[in-house]
């Protein structure tokens, strides 16, 4: 209903900004989905197709050879697993861990150095990775967690923006819903459990999925504490195979298709979700 | 605020301080020990082998004073401006002309916001070929009659600028959405007043939407801004820093100098300064976005 009617005189003018504004946000989004779509369309060409000039908008012949060889000359089910492991583990890790923390910091609850120390979490978000990285990778290897899933897992375990996130929610959650159980006798973990769990979960399964993004598209972290070929994630792999394969480009954009692969259908299931996360970040509190 | 005379108002609010009781050991353990870990370290020679020496300022001394510190945090410094300007007016425009166009909120939506899930490495890796000169770029600005003939990745001049454009790609439509979301929360009466007054429509956005989206302009500033200044999958993956250090940003110079010169001490110091600007230049967007007092 926002549209404003247009006065007359100008309404043929209105029309053609109108029409322009439609073809710059066209213009915008072949933008974005160009070099996706050549990507995934060179990859199964090739080398010789690839390198013709003019560029070849779609294969003369499917050639799936370069996945035949991503997927048994080089590891990528083994770089799969990898990322699913961490990725998985992380993501159920922050949720639970954002809700505990999440359900401590709120309103439901009150002692001393509460705000203070949920004000500091907030602080974290600040932060740069390069604060903390080089004692971490220290500490790492003190426990001879190098190039082992742990390392990659243990800086993710929880994080600021999941307890921010379940901690509006947890607000939210009406206090007589509590008080009713507290009457009840109910135990503190049992309400914990039993209505904040239920009442947060749209807000947790939002969580989740972003968490699970995030992590799976991490590089910086992985790269300092990974140089082992079995522990490698997919993002490592994928700039691996740059230099690997080096000007053999289809294969190396085909390991770019693969490495977000599983993305794109999370997002295609969850796309809403995923965007409702997103915003519930900063714009809510 | 009433007194507190007991750590606990309510029987059930230790349970409150058990609940946090992971929460603080995590963040004691993964922030606190490490950040005091740093400032430590930063006054030290350490190289991981030997055990740290004491050297005073000299690791900060040495950052100012050499020169690939300093170039680095230009490097960052200029990429962080201009994405910071860019990525702020391209996607509030972008997102006013989806709402006067509503048919394609969802569309368009759903299209900006695809690069932002995706890995930062998938789209380093895939926009590192898509710039080959010859290649799809020459054949796609052929059709409008530009001639695209050398990759600007190639060239230290235009280096910078091509990973700008990769990081526009990847990150506008992040704040589309963002700038939606705060767009939607205005109400519909505000439009139709200014309208009813007379209102143009650069004078609707200079009087409703403009001070209406202070929040909002504070936060996607706030982010878009730190965002850039941590960036480092695509300094790392599409240029490693080159051609002539003209890519090589502070955050690969922290990386390369701890990690491949095992620097660690000089390293330090200069994540610190990484983070002095980053508290810096919150606090100026706090101070330029606060909401006006009425």
């Amino acid at each position: 209903m926002r549209t404003i009617r247009a006065r007359p005189a100008s309404r043929a003018l209105s029309g053609i900004s109108a029409a322009i504004r439609v073809v710059i946000l066209a213009a915008l989004a072949a933008a974005v989905l160009i070099p996706l779509y050549w990507a995934i369309t060179s990859s199964f060409m090739t080398k010789p197709e690839f390198v013709s000039v003019p560029t070849h908008w779609w294969p003369q012949k499917v050639d799936t050879s370069w996945y035949q060889r991503l997927f048994t000359e080089q590891h990528f089910p083994r770089y799969y697993l990898n990322s699913i492991i961490v990725s998985v583990v992380v993501a159920l890790s922050v949720v639970f861990f954002s809700a505990l923390t999440g359900f401590a910091v709120s309103t439901k609850y009150s002692f001393a150095g509460k705000n203070a120390f949920f004000g500091f979490i907030l602080a974290t978000m600040l932060l740069p990775f390069e604060l903390i990285m080089i004692p971490l990778y220290i500490m790492m290897r003190t426990f001879g967690l190098l190039n082992t899933y742990a390392a990659i897992i243990i800086p993710g375990l929880l994080n600021a923006f999941g307890v921010f996130l379940l901690r509006q929610a947890i607000n939210d959650i009406p206090n007589d819903f509590l008080d009713a159980g507290r009457i009840d006798g109910a135990h503190e973990v049992t309400l914990f459990a039993r209505i904040v769990i239920p009442m947060a979960m749209p807000v947790m399964a939002a969580l989740l999925i972003f968490t699970f993004v995030g992590m799976w598209n991490s590089y910086y972290w992985p790269l300092v504490v990974i140089n082992s070929e079995p522990k490698r994630t997919l993002t490592l792999a994928v700039v691996f195979m740059q230099g690997f394969f080096a000007v053999d480009y289809p294969i190396i954009l085909g390991s770019a298709v693969l490495g977000s692969v599983p993305i794109m259908l999370v997002f295609a299931f969850s796309q809403r979700f995923f965007i409702r996360s997103m915003t519930l970040s900063g714009l809510k509190g | 605020m009433t007194p507190r005379h007991r750590l606990f108002r309510r029987p059930w609010d230790k349970w409150g301080l058990l609940f946090l009781l992971p929460g603080v050991v995590f963040f004691a353990a993964i922030f606190v020990y490490p950040t005091i870990r740093t400032i430590g370290v930063s006054f030290t020679d350490f190289n991981l082998l030997q055990p740290p020496k004491f050297t005073g300022l000299a690791n900060y001394a040495t950052l100012f004073t050499q020169g690939i510190f300093l170039d680095s945090a230009k490097v960052t410094g200029i990429y962080v401006l201009v994405i910071g300007v860019l990525n702020y007016v391209l996607p509030f425009a972008v997102a006013i002309a989806l709402m006067a166009t509503r048919r394609f909120v969802g569309v368009g939506r759903a299209i900006y916001f695809l690069p932002v899930i995706l890995p930062w490495v998938v789209v380093s890796t895939i926009w590192r070929i898509f710039y080959i000169a010859p290649g799809p770029i020459s054949g796609v600005l052929g059709l409008v009659g530009i001639h695209y003939a050398t990759n600007p990745l190639t060239q230290p001049s235009t280096a910078l600028l091509g990973i700008m454009i990769i990081a526009m790609w990847k990150t506008f439509g992040f704040y589309v959405v963002l700038f939606l979301t705060g767009l939607y929360a205005i109400p519909e009466t505000y439009y139709e007043v200014a309208e009813m007054d007379g209102a143009s429509g650069a004078q609707r956005f200079r009087y409703v939407t403009f001070p209406l989206m202070r929040s909002t302009s504070l936060f996607i500033a706030t982010v878009n801004f730190i965002g850039a200044i941590k960036e480092f999958d695509p300094f790392q993956v599409i240029t490693a820093g080159g051609p002539a250090r003209a890519t090589y940003a502070a955050t690969l110079f922290i990386y390369e100098t701890g990690f491949k010169f095992l620097r660690m001490g000089r390293a330090a110091a200069a994540s610190l300064l990484l983070c002095g600007a980053i508290i810096l230049v919150t606090v100026v967007q706090f101070r330029i976005f606060r909401p006006a007092r009425d």
